[in-house]
């Protein structure tokens, strides 16, 4: 028998995804630039009152103008970007760690177990993560902290729908039999033959909750139960341009295009992403 | 001579990248049959899709395809144009009937739309009594009920009626078949066969028949292309293409199609005629494994008995051996329950093995052969004690099966090992063949599994420079050839193939069945190898069970089952493969 190399893997075509995906990196690339560099730098402090400079028009030295309390509005826009990023980062991320094993060992376990744990998810699923946040923000206080943790508790129920089905996918595949007839047990097949092969779902299911995170947040924000003053929030930014709304409604503006950035770059890549994984779920290289 | 129903000159087909059909030409006269074979990647499919118009958007094609009787190029015709034309003037039939047809429509209304989208009846009325009429000649029992049926209420075999009673609803002066019995069982697939023969005839329609399977073209067809990376590279009628090949991939694939023709050694002859390299010896030196492995025995191979199960007759112990067998199975059952037909209806009981007894002997090569929901799969799951058995006992290797923790069967997962159907589906994508193959090895140290990966890899004819890919960047034969590195890595006793070699090209198919068989020579292995082919397991097996319902009818030496079966069941298989040296026989007539 002589040796055999390996077939040369087919170069793919273009996708009429990339477009989607190239668009959402770019706005969450904005997003991010602004975070990053409102670390080091703002033009003005945006927690600073200037109270001979309020609701300014737009103007050179003020981009965007001042709102009531004679803050700088562009300054306050790129600070919010931190705060909503954290939010979604961190509210993905419980839910990740809360969904998926729950979903991986539901799909693993067909049966009772499965069955009691996903009427169990049926029963938080009832309950909206945004409603779940105002509770928490009434028994434990509100803030940023019970935010994220009640919107990554609020989330993890649809990971959980979404890694049980695709577990269930990759259990009946032969790769996972040979795995069983090597004795391996469930941790091992859980681990490294289910959860890589469903990442590419949960990466699309990632970026779509990242969106929803955001934007919870910014209504958390709005209603006095997010981001408590002064550090800025988008979110608060419109309840507080709010009462200027006949004075100054540019005000209004620009959070909300901030906002609608964000969770549109974060639902273009999930999109873009699901058109890449979906109708072959292979690895790109 | 007359206009030809199909004319194709220059076909080239291109995707962005490179060029996929290199300029075919070819012609089919009015009423001839002609059938395109070549291996998965040769282009066959596409030079069909092309005619048809139906190819991916992504890809584009040039030069001509002329119909008879139609006054365009239909490369270049308006997709109205070409609307007109298929499904009337040409029609087509696919390789997969369930998902051809339309789930939730009934297959007469399926058939009736043929005809009143073209229409070519006057009324719904009128094209629904033809449609039954259809379904009468393509031998459907009971046309008025099976037209009332669902898709998913009728068999394979009764799909693919469905399906050419679709494609001969207008007379169509051409008739595309694409792999249109690949998915079907070989009884079936005989009897569909000779109905597409038939049904063409009767009308005078051509043929185009597209397959990768040279006993198919040899049974319906006069001509036949021989269809390689995008050329054709012979032509000619099919009695002298088989009986004598010109051109040298033409004799090659039909080499490896023929299982009986073997060399010295028993091995196939294969498409590379390189020089075989001998088998890499292990660089481990003697490991713990190979050094408490039994001394091998070599014994003269054991004649099974050869016994047939009688109607009402009592179970038989198939195969029985005197002393300790490999496997042990003693009135083994298995019954599934499935949710009834209608909904909060009874589950109902479907029994996929029913009373199985039979022995394996250690180093035997036992075949077992059955067709599609015959319980083959299920059998060997359960000697893999990947599933339990309802009733009854298996022992495999002393090892009894069935309850067991997987703790207790720790040494039983080392030594008994399997190899899948499918060289896609049975490797984890974002695996690295390393891993992959190192998978089965437990307690191993990582010098010793690396050392292990890279001596199996070369035992299956592989480079050590594939051990960090992945394995969607291997073709089909190599990843086959992977699934059996991590088989038998382990240094396993017993191999249970699951038709491993069905998913391959003829080509790649021969050259995996040589491995097969030298490696089980060399590491003495026990073979279960089940298969709906008959002629791979009459190459590699001594021993072959015939399954049939979910009970083994039929059992005894391979040769004697093959010259004299004895079950009426067993006759219709085999008549239903002819063997190579049958078809020249029969085609040169």
């Amino acid at each position: 028998m002589t040796a055999i190399r390996p077939a040369k893997s087919s170069r793919r075509a273009v996708r009429g995804g990339d477009a989607t995906l190239r668009v959402g990196l770019v706005l969450i690339g904005l997003v991010v630039l602004a975070a990053v560099v409102s670390l080091w730098w703002t033009p003005f402090d945006p927690e600073g009152v200037f109270s001979d400079l309020i609701l300014l028009p737009p103007g050179a030295e003020h981009l965007l103008g001042t709102d009531s309390f004679g803050r700088d509005v562009f300054s306050s826009l790129l600070r919010g970007a931190q705060i909503s990023l954290l939010v979604g980062t961190v509210a993905v991320s419980i839910a990740a760690v809360l969904g998926v094993p729950f979903g991986i060992v539901a799909g693993m376990n067909r049966g009772r177990l499965d069955q009691f744990l996903m009427r169990g998810n049926d029963i938080s699923l009832a309950f909206p993560a945004l409603l779940l946040a105002i509770i928490f923000g009434a028994i434990y206080g509100a803030g940023t902290v019970t935010a994220m943790v009640a919107l990554g508790i609020g989330t993890a129920p649809a990971f959980a729908l979404i890694s049980r089905s695709g577990t269930r996918q990759i259990m009946s595949r032969e790769y996972v039999l040979a795995a069983r007839a090597a004795g391996k047990n469930g941790l091992f097949i859980g681990v490294r033959h289910v959860l890589p092969n469903i990442s590419g779902m949960l990466i699309v299911q990632a970026s779509v909750s990242f969106g929803i995170a955001v934007l919870a947040e910014a209504a958390l924000s709005y209603l006095g139960l997010g981001t408590p003053p002064p550090t800025p929030s988008w979110g608060r930014m419109l309840q507080d341009a709010q009462g200027y709304l006949f004075i100054e409604p540019l005000l209004i503006v620009w959070p909300g295009i901030a906002i609608a950035i964000a969770v549109l770059g974060f639902n273009l890549l999930g999109d873009g992403l699901r058109d890449r994984f979906d109708p072959r779920m292979q690895v790109k290289r | 001579m007359t206009a030809p129903a199909l004319s194709v000159t220059d076909l080239r087909v291109s995707s962005p990248f490179t060029e996929l059909l290199h300029g075919i030409s070819f012609d089919i006269a009015a009423g001839e049959r002609v059938g395109l074979i070549g291996e998965s990647g040769s282009g066959k499919s596409l030079a069909a899709t092309s005619v048809m118009g139906l190819l991916p958007d992504t890809l584009t094609a040039t030069g001509s395809v002329r119909l008879g009787g139609v006054d365009a190029n239909l490369l270049t015709a308006g997709e109205r144009r070409l609307n007109q034309v298929r499904g009337n003037t040409m029609a087509m039939v696919f390789q997969e009937p369930m998902t051809a047809l339309n789930p939730l429509m009934r297959v007469g209304a399926q058939i009736a739309e043929i005809m009143t989208v073209h229409r070519t009846q006057p009324s719904r009325r009128q094209a629904q009594d033809r449609a039954a009429l259809l379904l009468a000649q393509v031998k459907l029992p009971d046309p008025a009920q099976a037209a009332l049926a669902f898709p998913h209420q009728l068999s394979g075999g009764q799909r693919q009626r469905v399906l050419l009673a679709m494609a001969m609803a207008n007379d169509p002066q051409l008739l595309l078949c694409d792999e249109p019995t690949t998915a079907l069982d070989v009884t079936v697939q005989a009897e569909v066969l000779g109905l597409i023969g038939g049904l063409v005839a009767d009308r005078g329609s051509s043929l185009l028949l597209i397959t990768h399977d040279i006993a198919v073209v040899a049974q319906v067809c006069q001509r036949v292309l021989v269809m390689h990376r995008g050329t054709i590279v012979e032509e000619g009628l099919v009695g002298q293409v088989l009986a004598a090949p010109q051109h040298p991939y033409t004799k090659n694939l039909i080499a490896a199609a023929d299982l009986s023709a073997v060399d010295d050694r028993g091995r196939l002859r294969t498409p590379t005629s390189a020089p075989r390299t001998r088998i890499a010896p292990s660089r481990t030196g003697p490991s713990r494994i190979e050094a408490d492995a039994a001394p091998p025995v070599i014994q003269p191979p054991r004649r099974a008995a050869h016994q047939r199960l009688e109607p009402g007759g009592p179970p038989i112990i198939f195969n029985e051996v005197v002393g300790e067998p490999a496997i042990s199975v003693r009135n083994l059952s298995r019954q599934y329950r499935r949710n009834g037909g209608r909904l909060l209806a009874p589950k109902q009981i479907v029994h996929g093995l029913r009373d199985l007894s039979f022995d394996v002997a250690e180093g035997q090569r036992l075949g077992i052969v059955g067709e599609s929901g015959s319980g083959k799969s299920t059998l060997m799951r359960i000697l893999c004690a990947l599933d339990q058995p309802s009733s009854g006992t298996v022992d495999v290797l002393g090892q009894p099966l069935g309850g067991t923790s997987e703790r207790q069967l720790r040494e039983f997962r080392r030594q008994v090992q399997m190899v899948f159907q499918d060289p896609m589906g049975s490797l984890d994508p974002r695996m690295k063949v390393r891993d992959i193959v190192a998978e089965p090895l437990q307690h191993v140290g990582r010098a010793e599994i690396l050392a292990r990966v890279q001596a199996q890899l070369a035992a299956v004819g592989l480079d050590a420079d594939v051990m960090d890919r992945h394995p969607h960047q291997f073709s089909g034969g190599q990843r086959q050839r992977i699934s059996i590195a991590r088989a038998l890595i382990t240094r396993p006793r017993v191999l249970v193939a699951d038709e491993a070699v069905s998913a391959l090209d003829v080509s790649v198919r021969a050259q995996v069945l040589n491995l097969l068989a030298e490696l089980v020579d060399q590491y003495r292995l026990t073979l279960v190898f089940v298969s709906h082919d008959l002629g791979v397991v009459r190459h590699l097996c001594d021993t072959v069970a015939v399954i049939s319902d979910g009970r083994i009818v039929e059992c005894g030496p391979t040769g004697d089952v093959y010259d004299r079966p004895l079950h009426p069941y067993t006759r219709k298989l085999i008549s239903a493969t002819p063997s190579m040296p049958d078809l020249v026989r029969r085609s040169a007539t």
